[in-house]
C-alpha cells in the first residue's frame, strides 16, 4: 500500500464515520416520505408553519387585496409568517394589545389578532366583541378577526 | 400554466445560460451545468431592467430576447460554437467498485434533494421573511417597485433591505410561469444549484486530476450537512447555496486561465464574480478581490490581453453587477447595518474582538454533524503544501478563500449587533460560500500529491 492509499482509505473511513448523522437524517426523511404524498397543499402548510397558517388564510380569504389591517401579536414568527401570506395587504402590526388605543384604528379596515396560549387573550376578546365598532368575522384558537366600522370611531 | 410554465422558465433559464457557455468547449454536461447558474442569473437581470425600465413582466416578453439573441449568435457566430458533446475518454475505463459506490452516493444525494426539496413548503426563516417574500411582493406587484423598499415592514424591518435581488427575482420568475403562487414547486430551481454544483465541481477536478479523486472529493462535498440543508433539508430557498456555485464557477474558470491562459474561461470567470454581486452582498468583496488578482495576472503574467479587452471584461462586470448598487444607493439608507459603524476607530477599538471570534467559530468548523471532516482536511493538506503557494493558479485559490474569509471576520469586527449572535445565526451560512473552493484547493493539493496533477489544455476555438 503507497502512501496515496494509504491517505485515501484514512479520508474515506474518517468521512464515512463523521457523516453517519447526515445519512440517518436522510434516512428518516425518506422514511416520513409516504406520509407527506398523501397530505393536501393546505395540510403540508399547518405541518410546516403551525396554526397560524390558517389564520392568516382566513385573514386572507376575508379581506380584500387593498385593505388595511392592524395586526396584534406577541410573537415575532406569527407576525412574519402572516405577513407573507398576506401580502399585498397593508399590515399595521402592534406588539400585545395592552397600549391599544383607538388612535392605533385611524384608518383600519380590519382588527386582526393571533394569540395563542395567551390566558389574557379570552378576556381581550371579550372585552372587544359587544363594542358595535367592531364585527367578529372568525374566532379559532387564539386567532380572532374583526371587522373595524370605522364611521363609529371616534 | 402551471407546471409546463415551470418547465419552460428552466428551459428558458437553461437556454439563456447556454448562449455564453456554447463559446466555450468542454463537455455539453459542464456546459449545461454552468448554464443554469448563469441564466438564472441573467434572467433575473432582465426581470431587473424591465422593472427599471417599466416593462411589464409577461412571459412572452420575457422570452422573446433571448431567443432573438440566441438566434442571431447562432447565426453570426456559428464558426465558434463547441459542439464538443461528451467526452468519452473517462467512460470508456470500466468504474471500479469504489467508484462506483462513489456515484452511487452522489446521485442518491441529488435524487434525495431534489425530491425531499419540494415534498413540502419552504420552512427556513429567511427563505420567507427574505428571500420569497419578495418574490411574492415582486410577482404581485407586477415588477420591482421603489414604493416596496420604503415600506418597513416588508423590507427594512428585517434588514434585508439592501440584498441583492437575484433570489427574489428567480422566485418571481418562478411564480410568473406557474401563473400562481407556490412556494413548494418553485424550490426547485434553489435544489437545481446544488445538482450544478456537484456536476461543476466534478468536471473541474477532472480536469486536472483522476477520475477517483474527483469522484471522491465530489462525494465528500455533496455529503456536507450543511450543504445538504440548503439543498435539499429544511433551508431550501436560501441564497447562500447559489452564491457558492457562482464563487466556484469564477474561481474554477478563472484558475483554467492562469494554468492554461485560457482567455474564454476569464470571460466566464468574470461573468460569474459579477452575478455573485447581483446574488448576495457578499460578493461584491469576492468580485472586486478577483478583479484585482486577474487584472495584476492580465497585466504583469499573461501580457497577451490587450487594453480593449481588459475594458471590454470591466464593462462585463459594471452591466452585471452595477444596476443593482446604483438603485440601492437611491433608496433611504438603513439606520443599522452590519458595517453601519464602518470607520477605522471602530476597527481599532474592535480589534480585540478578534480572538473571541475565532474561539467562537473554530469548534464550530471542526463540528463533525455540520461539515464532517471537510475542514479538517483542508487545514491538513494546506500546511503540508505550503511550497505549492508558489503556483500561481494555487495561490490564487486559496488568496480568493482567506480574503472572503478575512471578509467575514472584518464584519464580526465591526458589527454593531450582539457578536454572539450574530455568529451563530449567520457562520454556518458564510462557511457554505467558501465549502467548494476549499474542496477544490483540496482536490489540486490532493491530486499534486499523489502525483496526478494535470495541465488541462483544450484549445479554445
Amino acid at each position: 500500500m503507497n502512501k496515496g492509499q494509504f491517505f485515501k482509505i484514512l479520508i474515506v473511513a474518517l468521512w464515512i464515520a463523521l457523516d453517519l448523522s447526515l445519512f440517518r437524517k436522510e434516512i428518516r426523511a425518506i422514511l416520513a416520505m409516504p406520509g407527506y404524498f398523501n397530505l393536501t397543499p393546505e395540510e403540508k402548510k399547518i405541518k410546516v408553519d403551525g396554526q397560524v397558517y390558517l389564520f392568516a388564510e382566513n385573514l386572507r380569504s376575508l379581506t380584500p387585496e387593498s385593505s388595511s389591517i392592524l395586526f396584534i401579536y406577541k410573537k415575532d414568527g406569527f407576525l412574519r409568517k402572516s405577513i407573507y401570506y398576506l401580502y399585498p395587504r397593508k399590515l399595521k402590526p402592534v406588539y400585545g394589545y395592552d397600549k391599544l388605543t383607538s388612535q392605533d384604528l385611524l384608518n383600519i379596515d380590519y382588527l386582526a389578532a393571533y394569540l395563542p396560549s395567551d390566558p389574557d387573550a379570552a378576556y381581550f376578546f371579550e372585552r372587544m366583541s359587544p363594542e358595535p365598532v367592531f364585527d367578529k368575522l372568525y374566532e379559532k384558537d387564539g386567532g380572532v378577526i374583526y371587522k373595524v366600522n370605522r364611521e363609529l370611531i371616534r | 400554466m402551471g407546471i409546463m410554465g415551470l418547465f419552460a422558465a428552466l428551459f428558458l433559464i437553461l437556454f439563456a445560460g447556454f448562449i455564453v457557455t456554447i463559446f466555450y468547449k468542454d463537455r455539453l454536461v459542464m456546459q449545461l451545468a454552468c448554464a443554469y447558474p448563469l441564466g438564472v442569473g441573467f434572467v433575473t437581470l432582465q426581470l431587473f431592467f424591465y422593472s427599471v425600465f417599466s416593462i411589464p413582466f409577461k412571459l412572452p416578453l420575457i422570452f422573446l430576447p433571448w431567443f432573438l439573441v440566441g438566434l442571431f449568435l447562432i447565426l453570426i457566430k456559428f464558426k465558434q460554437i463547441s459542439f464538443a458533446g461528451f467526452n468519452t475518454k473517462n467512460m470508456v475505463e470500466r468504474y471500479t467498485l469504489f467508484e462506483k459506490m462513489l456515484l452511487f452516493i452522489i446521485f442518491f444525494q441529488i435524487s434525495f434533494a431534489l425530491i425531499n426539496s419540494i415534498i413540502l413548503p419552504i420552512k427556513g426563516f429567511d427563505t420567507w421573511v427574505i428571500w420569497f417574500l419578495k418574490g411574492k411582493a415582486f410577482y404581485m406587484d407586477g415588477g420591482v417597485k421603489y414604493d416596496f423598499f420604503l415600506k418597513e415592514l416588508y423590507s427594512n424591518g428585517n434588514a434585508s433591505y439592501q440584498y441583492p435581488l437575484l433570489a427574489p427575482l428567480l422566485v418571481t420568475l418562478g411564480y410568473l410561469a406557474l401563473g400562481y403562487v407556490d412556494d413548494q414547486l418553485v424550490k426547485i430551481f434553489f435544489s437545481l444549484y446544488y445538482v450544478s454544483l456537484l456536476f461543476i465541481f466534478y468536471y473541474f477536478l477532472l480536469s486536472i486530476t483522476s477520475r477517483e479523486i474527483s469522484l471522491l472529493l465530489t462525494a465528500m462535498l455533496a455529503t456536507v450537512p450543511r450543504v445538504m440543508q440548503q439543498a435539499g433539508i429544511d433551508g431550501v430557498g436560501y441564497a447562500d447555496l447559489p452564491l457558492s456555485v457562482y464563487f466556484l464557477i469564477g474561481v474554477g474558470f478563472g484558475y483554467r486561465y492562469i494554468v492554461n491562459a485560457d482567455k474564454k474561461a476569464l470571460l466566464l470567470a468574470v461573468i460569474s464574480f459579477s452575478i455573485a454581486a447581483w446574488t448576495k452582498n457578499e460578493g461584491l468583496t469576492m468580485l472586486v478581490a478577483a478583479i484585482i488578482i486577474l487584472s495584476f495576472h492580465i497585466f504583469y503574467k499573461d501580457k497577451t490581453i490587450g487594453i480593449k479587452t481588459f475594458f471590454g471584461i470591466l464593462v462585463i462586470t459594471l452591466f452585471i453587477a452595477l444596476p443593482w448598487q446604483l438603485y440601492k444607493y437611491t433608496l433611504p439608507e438603513l439606520s443599522a447595518t452590519m458595517v453601519s459603524d464602518l470607520s477605522f476607530k471602530t476597527f481599532i477599538s474592535n480589534i480585540g474582538r478578534v480572538p473571541f471570534i475565532l474561539q467562537v467559530i473554530l469548534p464550530k468548523l471542526f463540528t463533525a454533524n455540520k461539515y464532517h471532516i471537510t475542514w479538517g482536511l483542508y487545514v491538513l493538506i494546506t500546511i503540508v503544501s505550503l511550497r505549492k503557494l508558489r503556483s500561481a493558479g494555487y495561490l490564487y485559490i486559496q488568496t480568493l478563500m482567506w480574503f472572503q474569509s478575512a471578509c467575514y471576520i472584518f464584519v464580526y469586527v465591526l458589527t454593531p449587533f450582539e457578536l454572539k449572535g450574530h455568529i451563530a445565526t449567520s457562520i454556518d451560512r458564510l462557511t457554505i460560500h467558501l465549502l467548494p473552493i476549499g474542496y477544490l484547493c483540496v482536490g489540486v493539493l490532493w491530486a499534486d500529491f499523489t502525483g496526478r496533477l494535470q495541465r488541462y489544455i483544450v484549445k479554445q476555438k
